[in-house]
C-alpha cells in the first residue's frame, strides 16, 4: 500500500499506547474503514484530517484508557504539574506587586552574578587557546640582590635551554616593539603607520604558540631575514585585503636601519585573552646593526617561553636551570632562571617587574565572592518576601491537605513557583544586561547580543547550576514552612498573626547588611587610596606638561632639525621651558646598572638605575635639589659628572646629601663625580617605592619633548598644539605628530586601581539596591503583623517617637550588630589589599564606621517613612480590621 | 432502577444494533444514525456509548475472525443486544405507548 493511501502511522502508534488494548483493534479497524471510504470519495487530505479528528475524539474518554497502576500515576504526576504551573501564575497575577519586587531583586541579582562571571570566566581563560597551554612556560629571571623577578632575559638564555634541558620540546623568545614605522605603498601612496605592536621573533615560534594561519603557513616562515607576518586586520589597514602573501614594505625601527619586508604569512588577529599582543612579527634575522644581529646584541629584552614534553621532570628542572644560570651568568650569583606555566601568566604577574597588563587575581577572587554574595542577597529577599506571605497562604495549603495533598505534594508545588520566578527572572536579566551594558564599569568584554552568548570558560554552567542551587536553596525553606500549616488550624481561623520563619528572616536581613556594609567600605578605602595617590606631594611637577614624541623616521639634518625644532617651541609665548630626558616621569627607567667606589672589589657594587637628562631637567620638574648644583654646560664637560637621588646615596652609604658632592664613582667603565643629589621624586605611581637613580648628562639622545606652559586661565591650548603641529611637519614632514599631557599619562598608572574602584562601586550600589529592597519588605511585613498592637498602644497614650523607637529597636541591634561583622571582615581584607602599595592612606575608625551610620539612618527613615501612614491613621481601624 | 434507564443515544444505538443484526459494529452503526436520522455524531462518540451499554449489560461483543485489508487488517467487535437490552427497550417502548395512548385527544388532535 503506497505511503499516501494509509492513514497516518503516528496517530495509531498513539491510539495503540494510550488506548485499552482490547478496544484498540475495533477503534482503529473503524477509523480505518471510514478512512478509505473518505479516500475513494473526498481525497487523501480529507480522509486523513478526518483519521485524526476521529482518533482523537477518543482521548475525550477516560473509559478508553489504558488501565494499570503505574500508567496512571504517571499521567497524575503529569497533569499536576500543569495544575501547578496553572496556580503558580494565578498566584502571581493575584499578588502582583509581590511578583514584580521578587523578579526585580532577582533579576538584578541574576544580572550582576552573569556580569561578574563572564568577566571572571574571560579573564581566567587567558591563553588557554594555545595548544596544550600548560605545557607552556615563561622563563622568568629572578635577582635575589632586589628580590625581584623580571620577564626579559638577553636572547642567548633560550639557546643554552634549548642544548641544555631535555624536557623542553622547543624554546623561543621573542623582543616586542611598539615604537617603529610602517611604510606602506599602494597604488601609488604612500602611508606611514607608526606605534604598531611587533614582535621579533624565529620560527620556534610557532612551535610553542599556536595562531590560526590564514595565507602562508608556519613551516619555515620566520627562518629567513626579512619575512613578514601580519594579522588580518594589518593586512587590511596596510592594503585593503586579507591576501597579501608576497607584497612588501618598509620598516624603521629607531634602532636599526631601514629595511625592506615582504610579507610571508598572514594569521588571524590575536584573541582578546591573550596575554601578549601582536600586530606584526617580523624574522628576528632581519634587524642588523653594526654588523650584529639583533640576537647577537645581548639586550635583556627577549620574553623567553619553552614547550615541556614527555621527558620534562618537574623535579629535576629546577636543578637543570641553575646550572645553566651559573653557566650563562657569570659572576652573578644572584641571579637565577625559573618557569612559570603559561596559564598561570596573566593572573601570577602583576608582582613581576616593568610587566603591563594582567590583572590582579585578588581582583578576580573578591569579584567571584561579591556576584556570589549579590545572588545570595537576591535569593534572601526572595526567602524573606515568601515567609513573609506565607500566612495569606495558609488557607489554601489548609483546603490543599483536606482534599488529599500529601506535604511533597505542596512543597513540589511551590518549588514551581520558585522556578517559575527564576526563570521570568533570568529572562529580565539578560535584557536588563543588554540593555544597561554601557553603565556597566567592566570594559574587557562586552555584553550584546553576540558576547552575552560567547562564552569563554564554564559560565554557562555556573550560571544553570547558580540558578538549580538557588531555586533549591530560595524554594525549599519558603515550601517546607508554607506547607507545614496544619489544616486543622488554618481552617478554624485560628492563625495568629505572626507567620514562621522570623528568626530566618532576622538572619537573612543581617546578613545583607553585613555584604552591603562591606563593600561599601571597601569601595571607599578604594577611591580614598587612589585619591590619596593622585593628591599625594610627588616631589616634581607635571602640570600642565605636553610631551611631544620625537620623530621615528629621521632624515639626514636629523640633529638640526631637532634643534630647529626645540628653539621653536621654546619661542612661543606661552612655553616656559622645554627638556628632554631618556625617560618620562612614568614610563620605565632606562635600565639598572652596578655603581661602586674606586678602591670597592667590583662584588660590592650597588645596582642603581641610570638615566640620562639634560641642563634643564630639574627646573622643568621643579624637583629639589637637596646638595651641589644640576648640570650646566658652562662648567665644561657634564658627561664626566652625575646626580644621585636621596634613594641612591642613602643606598651607597652616604649619611648626608652633602657628604655625596664630588665622590668618585665607577659606572658602566667610566669614572664619574657626583656633583648634585636630588630629592626623591615619584617617577613611578605611588604603588612603587621610591627607586635609587643615577642621572648623567645626555644631551645629545632626545626620545621626546617635554613642553612645561606658563598656565593661566588665557592659556588656549588648542593654539599651542596647533602651532606645534605645524612646526613639527615642516620639521620633520613624514613623521606623525603625537603629543599627550604628562600629568593624565602619569595619573593613566592608577587606571586599574579606579577600575577596581568603579566596578567595586557599581556592584556594592547593586547589594545595596538589593538590601534596601529587602529592608522595605522587612519592615513593611513588621509593621503590618504589629499594626494592632501599635494601634493599641496609640490608644493608650504611647507619643510616635516611643512607638517608632520601639519599631526599629530591634532592627538597629541588628544592624549594628552586623556593622561590627562588616568593619572586622573588611579591615582584614583592607589590611591585606593596602599592602601591595609602597605608599598608604591611614585607615581611620571613620572609613568604617560612617557607612554604619549611613546604614543606620537608612534603616530608621525606612522605618519612619513606612509607619508614617499607621501613625496618623485611625487606631480603630487596624484594631476592627479582623486580620 | 437506576441503571436500567436510556438515554436518547443509547436507546437510538440499542435499535439500530438489533436492526444491523449480524454486522453491528461502530462503524456501520454510525452510518445508520447518519443515514436514518440525518444527524452528525463522531465515531468515538458511538464507541463510547457502545461501551456504557456494554457496561449496563444491554450488549454483548465479540470479535469476528474476518480481517480485511479495508480495515487496515484489523478484525470488527461486533455487538449483539441481550435479553436484558431487550427487556429495557421493550419497557420504554410501552412506556412511550401508555403515555401516547393517555394523551386526551383534544390536544393533539384526533388521528
Amino acid at each position: 500500500m503506497a505511503k499516501s493511501s494509509s492513514p497516518p502511522k503516528w496517530v495509531n502508534a498513539l491510539l495503540n499506547k494510550f488506548l485499552d488494548a482490547h478496544l484498540s483493534d475495533a477503534i482503529i479497524g473503524d477509523l480505518s474503514e471510514a478512512f478509505f471510504d473518505d479516500l475513494e470519495h473526498h481525497g487523501y487530505s480529507k480522509a486523513r484530517r478526518r483519521y485524526i479528528a476521529g482518533a482523537l475524539g477518543f482521548f475525550r474518554y477516560y473509559r478508553f484508557k489504558k488501565k494499570g497502576q503505574f500508567y496512571q500515576s504517571r499521567l497524575n504526576a503529569f497533569d499536576m504539574f500543569f495544575n501547578y504551573l496553572k496556580t503558580s501564575l494565578r498566584s502571581f497575577s493575584k499578588r502582583r506587586a509581590y511578583f514584580l519586587l521578587n523578579i526585580l531583586g532577582l533579576s538584578i541579582g541574576i544580572a550582576s552574578f552573569l556580569a561578574i562571571q563572564k568577566y571572571v570566566q574571560f579573564e581566567k581563560s587567558f591563553d588557554r587557546f594555545h595548544n596544550k597551554p600548560d605545557e607552556v612556560k615563561r622563563v622568568l629571571r629572578y635577582d635575589s640582590n632586589n628580590n625581584s623577578y623580571m620577564v626579559g632575559s638577553d636572547p642567548d638564555v633560550a639557546v643554552d635551554l634549548k642544548a641544555g634541558i631535555p624536557g623542553f620540546s622547543a624554546v623561543t623568545r621573542f623582543y616586542q616593539r611598539d615604537n617603529g614605522a610602517f611604510q606602506v605603498e599602494e597604488n601609488g601612496r604612500k602611508e606611514v603607520y607608526e606605534d604598531l605592536n611587533l614582535l621579533y621573533a624565529d620560527t620556534d615560534f610557532f612551535s610553542v604558540f599556536k595562531f590560526d594561519f590564514l595565507h602562508g603557513n608556519s613551516q619555515n616562515s620566520l627562518e629567513k631575514p626579512n619575512g613578514l607576518i601580519l594579522t588580518e586586520s594589518m593586512a587590511l589597514r596596510f592594503f585593503g585585503q586579507v591576501n597579501v602573501v608576497g607584497k612588501s614594505v618598509s620598516f624603521k625601527d629607531p634602532n636599526f636601519p631601514m629595511i625592506s619586508a615582504s610579507v610571508i604569512a598572514v594569521v588571524k588577529d590575536v584573541p582578546k585573552n591573550s596575554h601578549f599582543s601582536f600586530e606584526a612579527i617580523l624574522s628576528m634575522s632581519t634587524q642588523v646593526r653594526n654588523g650584529q644581529r639583533l640576537d647577537q646584541l645581548g639586550w635583556n629584552a627577549f620574553d623567553t617561553y619553552a614547550r615541556i614534553n614527555e621527558n620534562f621532570q618537574e623535579t629535576q628542572v629546577q636543578t637543570q636551570l641553575e646550572a645553566i644560570a651559573r653557566n650563562h651568568f657569570v659572576n652573578k650569583e644572584n641571579i637565577s632562571l625559573h618557569l612559570q606555566t603559561l596559564t598561570d601568566i596573566h593572573l601570577g604577574s602583576t608582582d613581576l617587574q616593568g610587566i603591563e597588563g594582567g590583572t590582579d587575581k585578588r581582583l578576580i577572587s573578591y569579584l567571584s565572592f561579591t556576584s556570589v554574595f549579590i545572588l545570595l542577597m537576591a535569593y534572601f529577599n526572595y526567602i524573606n518576601f515568601s515567609t513573609a506571605k506565607s500566612l495569606e497562604r495558609a488557607r489554601e495549603v489548609g483546603v490543599r491537605k483536606v482534599l488529599g495533598s500529601g506535604k511533597w505534594h505542596l512543597v513540589s508545588q511551590f518549588l514551581v513557583e520558585t522556578f517559575l520566578i527564576n526563570f521570568f527572572s533570568l529572562l529580565v536579566a539578560l535584557v536588563l544586561l543588554m540593555a544597561l551594558a554601557p553603565l556597566i564599569p567592566i570594559r574587557s568584554i562586552g555584553f550584546g547580543w553576540e558576547t552575552l552568548f560567547q562564552f569563554y570558560g564554564d559560565e554557562a554552567i555556573l550560571l544553570t547550576s547558580a540558578l538549580v542551587l538557588g531555586t533549591m536553596i530560595s524554594g525549599f525553606y519558603p515550601a517546607l514552612l508554607m506547607s507545614s500549616w496544619s489544616p486543622s488550624v488554618v481552617l478554624r481561623g485560628k492563625l495568629s498573626g505572626s507567620s514562621g520563619g522570623k528568626v530566618m528572616r532576622s538572619v537573612l536581613t543581617t546578613a545583607q547588611s553585613i555584604v552591603s556594609l562591606a563593600l561599601v567600605v571597601i569601595t571607599t578605602v578604594i577611591y580614598s587610596q587612589v585619591n590619596f595617590m593622585i593628591s599625594q606631594d610627588k616631589g616634581m611637577n607635571i602640570d600642565h606638561t605636553l610631551v611631544v614624541e620625537t620623530p621615528t623616521i629621521t632624515g639626514d639634518n636629523y640633529r638640526t632639525s631637532l634643534q630647529t625644532y626645540r628653539n621653536k617651541l621654546l619661542a612661543h609665548p606661552y612655553v616656559k621651558s622645554v627638556s628632554t630626558a631618556s625617560t618620562l616621569p612614568g614610563n620605565t627607567l632606562n635600565y639598572e646598572t652596578p655603581i661602586r667606589f674606586p678602591n670597592q672589589p667590583v662584588r660590592e657594587s650597588v645596582r642603581i638605575y641610570t638615566d640620562g637628562i639634560d641642563e634643564q631637567f630639574i627646573q622643568h620638574y621643579d624637583i629639589d635639589l637637596l646638595a651641589g648644583r644640576g648640570f650646566d654646560m658652562s662648567f665644561g664637560n657634564e658627561r664626566a659628572n652625575a646626580l644621585l637621588n636621596k634613594t641612591a646615596a642613602d643606598l651607597m652609604g652616604f649619611s648626608s646629601p652633602e657628604e655625596a658632592l664630588q665622590k668618585l664613582v665607577i659606572m658602566e667603565g667610566d669614572t664619574v663625580r657626583v656633583i648634585g643629589v636630588i630629592d626623591d621624586y615619584h617617577h613611578f605611581s605611588l604603588k612603587q617605592g621610591f627607586t635609587p637613580q643615577i642621572l648623567r648628562y645626555y644631551g645629545t639622545w632626545i626620545p621626546h619633548f617635554s613642553v612645561k606652559v606658563n598656565y593661566n586661565e588665557s592659556t588656549q591650548w588648542s593654539d599651542l598644539i596647533e602651532k606645534m603641529e605645524e612646526d613639527y611637519y615642516a620639521s620633520f614632514g613624514e613623521n606623525l605628530f603625537t603629543y599627550r599631557f604628562l600629568d593624565q599619562s602619569f595619573n593613566a598608572q592608577y587606571e586599574e586601581d579606579r577600575q577596581f574602584g568603579n566596578i567595586s562601586g557599581f556592584f556594592s550600589a547593586i547589594a545595596i539596591t538589593i538590601a534596601i529592597l529587602g529592608l522595605l519588605g522587612f519592615v513593611a511585613f513588621t509593621i503590618s503583623v504589629r499594626s494592632k498592637e501599635i494601634a493599641i498602644r496609640k490608644v493608650l497614650g504611647a507619643k510616635k517617637r516611643s512607638i517608632i523607637f520601639n519599631l526599629s529597636k530591634n532592627t538597629l541591634i541588628l544592624n549594628i550588630l552586623a556593622g561590627v561583622v562588616a568593619s572586622t571582615f573588611s579591615y582584614y581584607y583592607l589590611t591585606g589589599w593596602l599592602d601591595q602599595y609602597a605608599f598608604q592612606m591611614d585607615l581611620t575608625i571613620l572609613h568604617f564606621a560612617l557607612p554604619v551610620i549611613g546604614l543606620l539612618a537608612v534603616v530608621v527613615l525606612v522605618i519612619v517613612i513606612q509607619s508614617l501612614g499607621l501613625l496618623t491613621k485611625n487606631p480603630i481601624s487596624a484594631i476592627n480590621n479582623d486580620g | 432502577m437506576k441503571g436500567t434507564n436510556l438515554g436518547e443515544l443509547e436507546e437510538l444505538i440499542l435499535l439500530i444494533v438489533a436492526n444491523l443484526y449480524d454486522d453491528a459494529y461502530g462503524l456501520a452503526i454510525k452510518k445508520q444514525i447518519i443515514e436514518k436520522c440525518r444527524r452528525s455524531v463522531s465515531i468515538s462518540t458511538v464507541h463510547a456509548t457502545l461501551h456504557r451499554l456494554e457496561g449496563k449489560g444491554f450488549l454483548l461483543s465479540k470479535y469476528d475472525d474476518t480481517a480485511s485489508a479495508s480495515r487496515g487488517g484489523r478484525p470488527k467487535l461486533l455487538f449483539r443486544v441481550t435479553s436484558s437490552g431487550e427487556e429495557a427497550l421493550r419497557h420504554s417502548r410501552s412506556l412511550r405507548n401508555d403515555l401516547w395512548s393517555t394523551i386526551p385527544d383534544f390536544v393533539f388532535g384526533k388521528n
